[in-house]
């Protein structure tokens, strides 16, 4: 092989090497055979891939660009007019060949743009001259007819094939010297003046002009006159019949015996026009449009049928125009072609939701054009009888589903203009999504599921984008979830919101879309977090874990037709083992048909359109719609996604729903719980929430008694001894001090707000004042919200009080008592000891009262609350867990704490009892003698309606299962109850 | 007949010389003779980088031994003018 082209390439590699070299065989033998081996090692026994004539296209015109660059202006036209003659070159048989040879020029280039002049190019003036000498491009123009001319024959008749062949010959011949001409004409009159004169130059302007404005004339003249069906300007038609049948002239026989003049058409053209008007509705010769309401012209027929029986054939398709021109014209509504001219806000803008919905629109639209095409190109040919019949039968199933199609965007977009965006859209989409679920026509919720599908794309970017960006770009407010207040950060719960959109919906009678409220409320929670870890720059972490972004509506689609996909599987596998009996059946079938009660059920069940009911009655009859067979068919055809599901779906048999809801669960899951997951990782980990919370619960729930008593004890003698509280810097350092003995750290973050002008009366409802304040940055606050806050300090107030008056009660010693009654009379020592008897009693029924409450606070509702609420915050997955076990503990600690406004009974009670305890404790010191007996009466029976009142109450609530918690209060008092004889015993 | 082979030599021609000039825009160095004998090559099923390569190769080669004989040629004239001077 190898010897054979050596051979063939000897002769002309020997001529090669001796041009380039100048080495010759016999004079310099040696260099010359060097020169040879070298030549024919690589020429033979190369690696070089063959010419890729799109690389060396680049690689030239690259150079062509290349000297442009370079200011080789010239040089880069000469060059590409060069290329382009080289290219149209008819010499090269072999087009690889023609290819070669430049790409070996290439090859061999050594930097051009440096060796070149541009002064020997000046030529090529010649060439814009010589296009400017032809002012018209008669190619084009030729082109133009073709493409005018195409399937029109008859109007070709003046020219025969070989004649236009002669023509176009000519013209080739006519048009290739010519440039050749005009350059060797131009060329050789140097004398031509390069700037002509302005007036020579207006003059040629104007003659263009004229000459430019005839050939328009003329084009639109021949257009008219050869294109242009001429019935559509002809006022009175008539067609000729060539047949005597009568029936075929059934119009003018009714026209002479009406005495009428009715037009008409061939149905050739009627069909036509019809098939015209799929396409652009407007009018017509035939059809005429008032108000967006299409009917057919007055005084028209065919020649076979009477105006009255064409009217009524024709009427019905004038629906399915109107149809077509109103969906026309929404679409025009949504995609307005002087959009930007016309300085549109965004807000005025259609939504996303309803672009993408008129998309999924004119695709459907487009097939029932192509379908119009079709048909048009068949008749045209005139190959076979086509008549309004045939038309009506080919066009009827599309035009069912634009019915069913229109029906649904009637009720879809109803007052989409005025309405706000976000409720348009969940219209839509709801109204979208229950018909396709509903609707059991054979082809229909095929093509409704993917209408929807592709509206529904614009909410699943959002989503995704939201939850892998912690953006809502929501620019035309369209979805369901909107944003509050950005800035906001304390409320961060609230920033965003869901739209009322379902009451909304269900007020019109619409359910809400159950898609969306599967979703919404953790696309919510995801989102929020998301906008948490935006806020704390942390979202790359997210997304190194999810790098999928963008990809949501794709996989879900994906996910969704794999599904599909093995369900159909699945009942194809069961319809093929049906199949075998069918087939035996088909021949027993053929005889149920010819029964006339079978044959009636079938034509009842087939026009029920339920694909259920078929599917249940397919083996025991025969229906001529079969869609199963000829959906599996369409399976191995049809590659597309959207395709597919809509083919999956006309089986009407797949619990879409479901599926749908199932996937984008799983979608929407996925980005939720790792959002919400790293939310809570950073701040367990990174913010310490867990010591934060333990500080709180030590400080404010004084679950840290020791520390905590030290400050108690500093309060109640301030309470006591002066007039005003101290300030507020001594009061935080004390607090700060007694913090400090065992959280160092965090000492400085908690400080003592007190209204110094306060007047301390010695009541318990001076500690209302003391605040606790804990400074915490962002985003703990998010936890420790201002509303937790205040309860904290609510509940700590309240301790307080409790506190207080359990101190006062166990400072009092009995032997203050003695001291006095030493100091007294014997004749008096009986009254004096009855009463320090009853000061001891009351002491005694008040500590067990006050410490009862004091043990129920402590123990029962902080002590257990507090392990709840470790044990939740160990369990919590996600930042919202997290938030809502504190929130939960807050509230509850609250709530037990006898904080809210339903409990203020139990605990106006309980703030007496305090109240007298301080009051016991002011007798206690001044003395048995100065105590009369009259106030100690009092206090005491104050006391025991206090006590009784309270256990009462407590029982009541607690046998109402209203407060069962306070059920060991309740025991606690009631199992205690003073009475008032045990009292008088020591009178 | 004879027409047309005179219209095919004078486009084939037509087309030589657009390739001429392509060539000598480019700077390629090539002439005419040579130009055509390349285009027989391809047509003969040459690969056009393969012959590029040759082409380069050898004016390169040639190029260096002008260059070495021209250089001997000065060494040996020096030597020459040295012993005259002598």
């Amino acid at each position: 092989m190898a010897g054979r082209a050596k051979d063939l390439i000897a002769a002309d590699v020997q001529k090669l090497i001796t041009l380039l070299s100048g080495f010759s065989e016999k004079e310099d033998p040696e260099n010359f055979e060097l020169c040879e081996k070298f030549a024919y090692s690589n020429l033979l026994h190369h690696r070089y891939l063959s010419v890729d004539s799109h690389a060396v296209r680049r690689s030239v015109f690259g150079m062509v660009t290349k000297f442009m660059i370079h200011g080789h202006l010239e040089a880069s036209r000469r060059l590409d007019c060069l290329l382009n003659k080289y290219m149209n070159c008819t010499v090269f048989k072999d087009k690889e060949v023609q290819w070669a040879v430049l790409f070996l020029l290439v090859k061999l280039a050594d930097n051009p743009t440096s060796h070149i002049s541009d002064e020997k190019f000046s030529a090529p003036k010649v060439e814009e001259t010589e296009d400017a000498s032809k002012p018209f491009d008669w190619t084009t123009y030729s082109h133009l007819c073709d493409y005018l001319k195409e399937g029109n024959e008859e109007f070709n008749t003046n020219f025969c094939s070989s004649d236009s062949e002669d023509w176009e010959d000519v013209s080739d011949d006519e048009k290739s010297p010519k440039p050749e001409d005009s350059v060797e004409g131009v060329s050789e009159d140097p004398e031509v003046p390069k700037v002509p004169a302005v007036e020579e130059k207006k003059d040629t302007e104007r003659q263009q002009l004229i000459e430019e404005l005839g050939r328009q004339v003329n084009a639109e003249e021949w257009i008219s006159n050869n294109v242009q069906a001429p019935w559509w300007r002809t006022k009175q038609l008539a067609e000729k019949v060539e047949s005597v049948f009568p029936s075929a002239n059934l119009a003018k026989t009714w026209d002479k015996c009406c005495d009428e003049s009715t037009s008409t058409i061939s149905e050739y053209k009627v069909v036509r026009e019809i098939l015209w008007m799929l396409q652009a509705p407007t009018t017509t010769t035939l059809f005429q449009e008032v108000n967006g309401q299409f009917s057919i012209q007055s005084n028209i027929t065919i020649p076979s049928l009477t105006k009255d029986s064409m009217a009524c054939y024709l009427n019905p398709l004038c629906e399915y125009f109107n149809m077509l021109y109103q969906l026309q014209k929404f679409q025009k509504e949504i995609y307005p072609l002087d959009r930007q001219n016309s300085g549109e806000l965004n807000q005025m803008l259609p939504p996303y939701t309803f672009e993408c919905y008129t998309s999924a629109i004119i695709e459907f639209l487009r097939e029932l054009q192509e379908l119009a095409c079709c048909i048009e190109k068949k008749v045209k040919a005139q190959e076979d009888i086509y008549t309004l019949y045939s038309l009506n039968l080919e066009l009827a199933p599309k035009l069912s589903q634009l019915r069913a199609v229109y029906s649904v965007h009637v009720t879809a977009t109803n007052g989409w203009k005025t309405a706000e965006n976000w409720l348009s859209s969940a219209r839509l989409l709801s109204v979208l999504y229950s018909e396709a679920l509903s609707c059991m026509e054979c082809d229909t919720p095929c093509i409704l599921l993917r209408v929807f599908l592709k509206s529904f794309g614009p909410y699943v970017d959002m989503i995704d984008v939201w939850l892998t960006e912690g953006r809502l770009d929501d620019y035309r407010n369209e979805f369901i979830i909107t944003r509050r207040n950005e800035t906001d950060n304390e409320n961060w719960g609230s920033n965003f919101v869901m739209r009322d959109y379902v009451t909304e919906l269900n007020s019109t009678g619409i359910r809400a879309l159950p898609l969306l409220q599967v979703i919404s409320d953790r696309v919510l929670h995801a989102g929020r977090s998301m906008q948490l870890l935006q806020q704390l720059d942390r979202l790359d972490d997210m997304r190194s874990q999810h790098s999928n972004h963008g990809r949501m509506y794709a996989e879900f689609l994906e996910a969704l037709e794999k599904e599909i996909a093995q369900m159909v599987n699945k009942s194809t596998t069961t319809d093929m083992e049906i199949v075998a009996v069918t087939e035996d059946l088909e021949f027993q079938g053929t005889n149920l048909m010819s029964n006339p009660f079978i044959s009636e059920v079938s034509n009842q069940l087939e026009n029920l359109k339920d694909n259920y009911m078929m599917q249940a009655f397919k083996d025991h009859l025969s229906f001529k719609a079969q869609p199963n067979k000829r959906d599996i068919e369409n399976l191995s055809s049809i590659g597309e996604v959207f395709r597919k599901l809509g083919t999956y779906s006309t089986c009407g048999l797949i619990p879409i729903k479901p599926v749908m809801e199932r996937i984008i669960s799983q979608l929407i899951d996925a980005k939720h719980a790792a959002a919400c997951f790293l939310a809570k990782t950073i701040f367990l980990q990174e913010f310490n929430l867990s010591t934060h919370l333990a500080l709180l619960r030590a400080i404010y729930l004084m679950e840290a008694g020791d520390i905590m008593h030290r400050f108690c004890i500093f309060l109640f003698k301030d309470a006591e001894h002066s007039v005003f509280w101290s300030n507020s810097y001594t009061m935080t350092a004390e607090l700060e001090e007694c913090i400090n003995l065992r959280y160092p750290d965090h000492s400085s973050k908690f400080s003592v707000v007190v209204r110094e002008d306060a007047k301390l009366n010695g009541t318990p409802s001076v500690m209302d004042e003391i605040n606790i304040k804990y400074t915490v940055e962002w985003p703990l606050t998010v936890i420790l919200s201002p509303t937790n806050m205040e309860y904290y300090n609510a509940v700590f107030q309240f301790l307080l009080k409790v506190k207080w008056a359990l101190w006062a009660l166990e400072a009092l010693r009995f032997s203050d008592l003695t001291t006095v009654k030493n100091n007294t009379s014997t004749t008096e020592d009986a009254g004096l000891r009855c009463r320090a008897r009853c000061l001891q009693l009351l002491r005694f029924w008040l500590l067990h009262s006050v410490g009862s409450v004091h043990t129920y606070l402590m123990g029962q509702v902080l002590h257990s609350l507090g392990l709840e609420l470790e044990r939740d915050l160990a369990a919590a997955t996600d930042l919202d867990t997290l938030l809502q076990a504190h929130n939960r503990y807050v509230a509850l600690v609250h709530t037990h704490c006898l904080q809210p406004k339903s409990s203020d009974v139990i605990k106006t009670a309980i703030l007496q009892m305090v109240q007298l305890s301080l009051e016991l404790r002011d007798l206690w010191c001044l003395g048995v003698d100065v105590v009369s007996d009259a106030k100690l009466i009092g206090m005491t029976e104050m006391y025991i309606k206090c006590h009784c009142f309270l256990g009462s109450v407590l029982q009541t609530a607690v046998e109402s299962n209203r407060l069962t918690h306070l059920n060991g209060l309740s025991m606690a008092l009631n199992t205690s109850l003073p009475k008032i004889e045990s009292f008088a015993l020591q009178f | 007949m004879a027409n047309l082979e005179a219209h095919q030599v004078a486009e084939a021609r037509e087309c030589l010389h657009i390739l001429l000039e392509i060539s000598e825009m480019l700077h390629t160095g090539l002439d005419p003779e040579t130009l055509s004998t390349c285009i027989r090559l391809i047509q003969c099923g040459v690969n056009p980088e393969a012959l590029a390569r040759v082409v380069i190769e050898i004016k390169r080669s040639v190029a260096e031994i002008k260059k070495s004989e021209e250089e001997d040629v000065i060494g040996r004239e020096t030597v020459e003018k040295t012993r005259n001077d002598y």
